[in-house]
């Protein structure tokens, strides 16, 4: 033994079961911290990843530079990653709103912008004349043809700041390639068409021959001054300068135009919320910490004591208690950062499939899982700051301790005189329950112990208790999802389905019921007016649809819905209204026609009330919500409005016996016959959403499970140790008479009162908790059902926990010697 | 080295509650000196005890060693004076169960970072026939065993003074004899300053120097 801190190790060893307590709660907030600390690794790099592929992997892009002032940025030693596009000019699409910038982008600076150069057809126009178009676009010009036809596109060339007529020209391509959509793009009305390099020179006039420059600076700590270093050097407005807000954001590079700071696409969202279940599971795991180590020193004090008065600096007592801390975290932390690690990747694919895909900038949750695999290699500097933050919490924690040890005197620790019991309410009343009066008393002997037990207990049950909630207002979504219309989606998006195609389906064996979906979609023509006649303006981009459903999923589509206003909406009266989704690009918010329930308005002569405005739209062939207003009417009201009967998606539901098999067969065959139509089973996105919802079910009760081994830790702990620092009591209430059946009562009545006092507070808690998770999905504060089953399976669960904690140890000392009890020295 | 208490009072609780421990009790313990101090339960041998080693402070008085107020000491300077120049033998032993014999001696060395002169150790271990027991912790040790090694550690720092509160108190007759003897052969051999706290008047007889308190008043016994 070299130095007294090696004591340490030995009362470690000495006191195995209050170490594995300790131990067990430093593995488990070590868990929650890795978790969390690589979940926002991870989502941190997603986010990176997905904010470069958006906006392009660039931090800065000037506009409108000429050939020197172009050439001065790409021989800065201070920029890194510069490239250069021409803008060659916009192709509005008639009918549609819709406009095609054109761009020729130089060298290898296309390879910045991932999202828009995805390849569906062909290749990448690689020279001058070449053209490569998103697919919808292409249906919107109207082009017919196939890669290496010729096209011809009305272009319009303006500059930024342009007092004189733009530069109009029509100009030929050949189309050497199909691009994917970018529906990205899209919400600004516009989409990236890519022309091959020395394009722009032969169609532009040399005052539009221009270049838009973007770039990365070296250092980011000096990355606002040197941009307007190089404004003022090559003398540029603020105007023509743009910054990729969404990557310096990500990348947490500070400049000063950030108002768009806030606006993270969901990212910040979940760190939050993973903080602040890291900080609850940190708390419960510090308050087990500080309790377990309170209690030991507690029962060592008279050793404490000891070597103070054998010359023991209170500083050298700290550092004993620190120590025995420090070595449960030698094994505790590398055994939590091994878990943590494992388990991040899973808990945070199953926590991100709570949100819309869409938030992650991908379409669907198998896409957002990929994506979360591909970031998903250890990040070493969350994994270092988890680690810290652990640390840190566990020497927190047993500061009060060390401190309690250290201060205690040396005479006070060695007479053994360390507890005082206060007892203010000394009034005689009748016992009439001697063991559970005198399981009172002993909650009471302890205040601090008590309250951090019950506190500890608490956490766990509100826990509990607020994510049952949560998880039952899953089942509810569930519900929602369920209704989708049928088991199957036949759609057809051109000539649509006749009432006869409908009664052929309708007539095969296997089908039990059948939905039908009507939906027109008109865009804006260069005027703003739609092909039919309204009585609104809409704002631009927007479209106009008119969609229908059969009369019972109508009935069923907007719950709550009065007799009378059903009623209206089957006569063709009413109509239901889906808005416009508010949105904002680059920064600027656009405005979006809004209608309220109650409004009137006239579509092609009909005049139709609005009955209530649903967030819910029609769409077909599971394609997006085209941005626009959508009127839902009844199908009668449909075909009067729109002058068109056809349905444009049936969904039958098979019945329970069906040949799915053979019925799919069927649907080929079908479908085969009526040119544009198709088919898609919603059998397999039940079971993906069913066992995704079941992921979510199961890592809230990982949770719960989590929360709840901690306070049953703490309850363990507490129990355990009253018992053990009372033998000497217990062997002396023995002798003077009491059984042992009487000194298992006390006990199980200080646990039972644990368990019961703990419920009750965890109950009113866990149902404000509830109210608040109600009101942040409903967006409204109100109170709600009290959640009696979750209260009542807590309440069971602790107090079965308490009873459990302190009927094992119990059995030890009822085995004990009344004459070993009372000489036991405390 | 010379110690003089001087008026010591040491009172507990107020008002009605109030209990004076030790009533304005006076003393110079010079080197070499072997005192008892002997007296009833609760009259106060174990508070002047604490108060003349430096566990506890007085209510009024001081206690000079070697013309320094201990008392004006900061908690660590007086850790430090206790650790460097008291050795403590009490009642109940006070070993730590988790350290061997040989752990719990050189323990106060560790805690002023240093490592034990093992020919001197050697040597106190012989002396008080505990050197075959070193590997053992305290509750494989008798009684009397745990007592010498309580006395190991309060000599390995080879302090100026040794106090004894009640050692042979938890000991059977022949165990607290024997230890008895050990302490007296540390008084002559090692020239030990030793001061005994003691309710049994035969170790109080062995002292050099005896003193009886009687509700807290201490009082020096005529030897002639």
């Amino acid at each position: 033994m070299k130095s007294y801190t090696a004591l340490a190790f030995k009362e470690l060893f000495a006191q195995k079961v209050t170490s594995i307590l300790i131990l067990i709660a430093i593995i488990l907030s070590t868990i929650a911290t890795t978790v969390i600390g690589q979940s926002i690794g991870i989502l941190q790099s997603m986010r990176i990843d997905q904010a470069a592929g958006l906006n392009g992997d660039r931090y800065v892009t000037i506009y409108e530079l000429d050939e020197e002032q172009n050439a001065a940025l790409f021989s800065d030693p201070r920029l890194t990653e510069v490239g250069s596009k021409i803008h060659l000019g916009i192709a509005e699409l008639e009918n549609s709103g819709l406009t095609l910038n054109l761009t020729e982008y130089q060298g290898d600076t296309l390879e910045k912008y991932p999202s828009i150069k995805k390849i569906k057809e062909g290749r990448l126009p690689t020279s001058s004349g070449e053209i490569a178009i998103p697919e919808d676009f292409l249906k919107y010009l109207g082009f017919e043809g196939k890669v290496g036809d010729k096209i011809t596109l009305p272009v319009k060339a303006s500059l930024l700041v342009d007092e004189g007529v733009p530069y109009k020209f029509n100009a030929d391509f050949i189309l050497t390639g199909i691009l994917e959509d970018n529906h990205i793009g899209y919400v600004s009305g516009s989409a990236t068409g890519i022309v091959g390099n020395g394009t722009a020179a032969g169609l532009l006039p040399e005052s539009y021959y221009l270049y838009a420059t973007d770039f990365k600076v070296l250092d980011t700590k000096e990355f606002q001054s040197t941009v307007y270093d190089i404004a003022n050097k090559l003398n540029i407005e603020e105007r023509y300068i743009q910054y990729n807000w969404v990557l310096l954001n990500a990348l947490g590079i500070s400049y000063d135009d950030n108002e768009n700071l806030g606006n993270d696409l969901g990212f910040p969202f979940m760190m939050v919320a993973c903080i602040l279940v890291g900080v609850l599971i940190l708390s419960a795991a510090g308050l087990v910490i500080y309790n377990i180590l309170k209690v030991a020193i507690t029962k060592r004090i008279r050793e404490y004591g000891t070597l103070r008065a054998i010359g023991c600096e209170r500083k050298q007592l700290y550092r004993l208690v620190t120590a025995q801390l420090l070595i449960l975290c030698g094994p505790g932390i590398p055994i939590g950062v091994l878990l943590g690690g494992i388990s991040a990747k899973g808990i945070l694919s199953i926590a991100t499939g709570l949100l819309n895909p869409e938030l992650f900038l991908v379409e669907n949750t198998k896409e957002l899982n990929a994506v979360i695999a591909e970031n998903s290699a250890w990040k070493l500097m969350p994994l270092l700051i988890s680690i810290i933050i652990t640390l840190l919490f566990a020497i927190l924690s047993s500061f009060p301790a060390a401190r309690y040890a250290s201060s205690v005197s040396p005479v006070t620790a060695m007479n053994g005189k360390n507890v005082t019991i206060k007892r203010r309410n000394r009034k005689q009343k009748k016992i009439k329950n001697f063991e559970a009066f005198y399981a009172r008393l002993n909650l009471k002997r302890s205040r601090g112990r008590t309250a951090i037990t019950i506190l500890s207990m608490v956490m766990s049950i509100t826990v509990f208790i607020a994510l049952q909630s949560f998880s039952s207002l899953l089942d509810t979504s569930r519900d929602i999802q369920d209704m989708h219309l049928g088991d199957y989606a036949i759609t057809n998006e051109t000539v649509g389905f006749s009432r006869d195609d409908i009664k052929e389906i309708m007539n095969q064996e296997a089908v039990e019921s059948l939905s039908t979906v009507k939906l027109s979609v008109y865009s804006q023509d260069k005027n703003g007016e739609f092909p039919i006649e309204t009585d609104f303006i809409p704002n631009p981009s927007e479209t106009l649809q008119i969609g229908a459903m059969d009369n019972d999923s109508l009935n069923s589509y907007v719950p709550g819905l009065s007799q009378q206003d059903l009623e209206d909406l089957q006569k063709g009266t009413a109509c239901l209204v889906k808005n416009p989704i508010p949105f904002a690009f680059e920064g600027a918010s656009y405005e979006f026609t809004e209608f309220k329930s109650g409004d009137t308005i006239t579509v092609n002569g009909k005049s139709l009330r609005i009955i209530a405005v649903t967030q819910k739209a029609i769409t077909i062939g599971n394609n997006g919500f085209m941005n626009g207003v959508q009127l839902i009417v009844s199908d009668e009201a449909y075909d009067e409005i729109t002058g068109q009967n056809t349905y444009s998606e049936i969904y039958p539901v098979l019945k329970e016996e069906a040949d799915a098999e053979a019925f799919e067969s069927l649907l080929d065959e079908w479908c085969g016959g009526i040119p544009g139509s198709y088919w898609l089973s919603y059998r397999e996105t039940d079971t993906e959403l069913a066992e995704s919802y079941e992921q979510i079910r199961l890592l809230c009760q990982g949770l719960i499970l989590f929360m709840g081994l901690i306070g049953i830790l703490n309850i363990i702990n507490t129990v355990y140790t009253n018992i053990h620092t009372r033998v000497n009591e217990i062997g002396m209430q023995r002798a003077i008479g009491m059984s042992t059946p009487d000194l298992y009562k006390t006990f199980l009545w200080e646990g039972a009162y644990y368990g019961l006092i703990a419920s009750a507070a965890g109950a009113v808690l866990g149902y404000v908790c509830t109210v608040f998770i109600e009101a942040a999905i409903h967006e409204s504060l109100q109170l709600t059902a009290f959640p009696l089953l979750p209260i009542l399976e807590a309440a069971a669960v602790s107090v079965a926990a308490c009873l459990a904690a302190t009927a094992i140890p119990l059995r030890f000392i009822a085995k004990m010697s009344i004459v070993e009890s009372i000489e036991t020295v405390e | 080295m010379q110690i003089e208490a001087k008026e010591l009072s040491k009172v507990y609780g107020n008002g009605e509650n109030t209990v004076t421990a030790l009533n304005k009790a006076g003393l110079k313990i010079e080197a070499g000196d072997f005192i008892s101090i002997m007296g009833p339960s609760g009259s106060g041998k174990s508070t002047l005890l604490h108060l003349l080693s430096g566990l506890d402070r007085p209510t009024s008085g001081s206690l000079t060693y070697d013309g320094r107020n201990i008392y004006d000491f900061n908690d660590k300077e007086l850790s430090v004076f206790r650790r460097r120049r008291i050795g403590f033998i009490f009642q109940q032993f006070n070993l730590l169960p988790v350290l061997t014999a040989r752990e719990n001696i050189i323990m106060p060395l560790l805690l002023d970072k240093k490592q034990p002169d093992e020919a001197y150790l050697s040597q106190l271990t012989k002396l008080l026939g505990i050197d075959n027991r070193l590997t053992h912790l305290p509750h494989e040790l008798s009684g009397g065993q745990q007592q010498r090694v309580a006395i190991a550690r309060a000599l390995v720092t080879q302090p100026d003074i040794v106090f004894a509160d009640e050692p042979t108190g938890n000991l059977d007759s022949k165990s607290g004899g024997e230890v008895m003897e050990m302490l007296q052969n540390i008084w002559k051999k090692m020239g030990k300053t030793l001061v005994i706290i003691t309710h049994d008047s035969r170790v109080a007889c062995m002292a050099k120097r005896q003193f009886t308190i009687i509700d807290g008043i201490l009082s020096e016994v005529d030897a002639s």
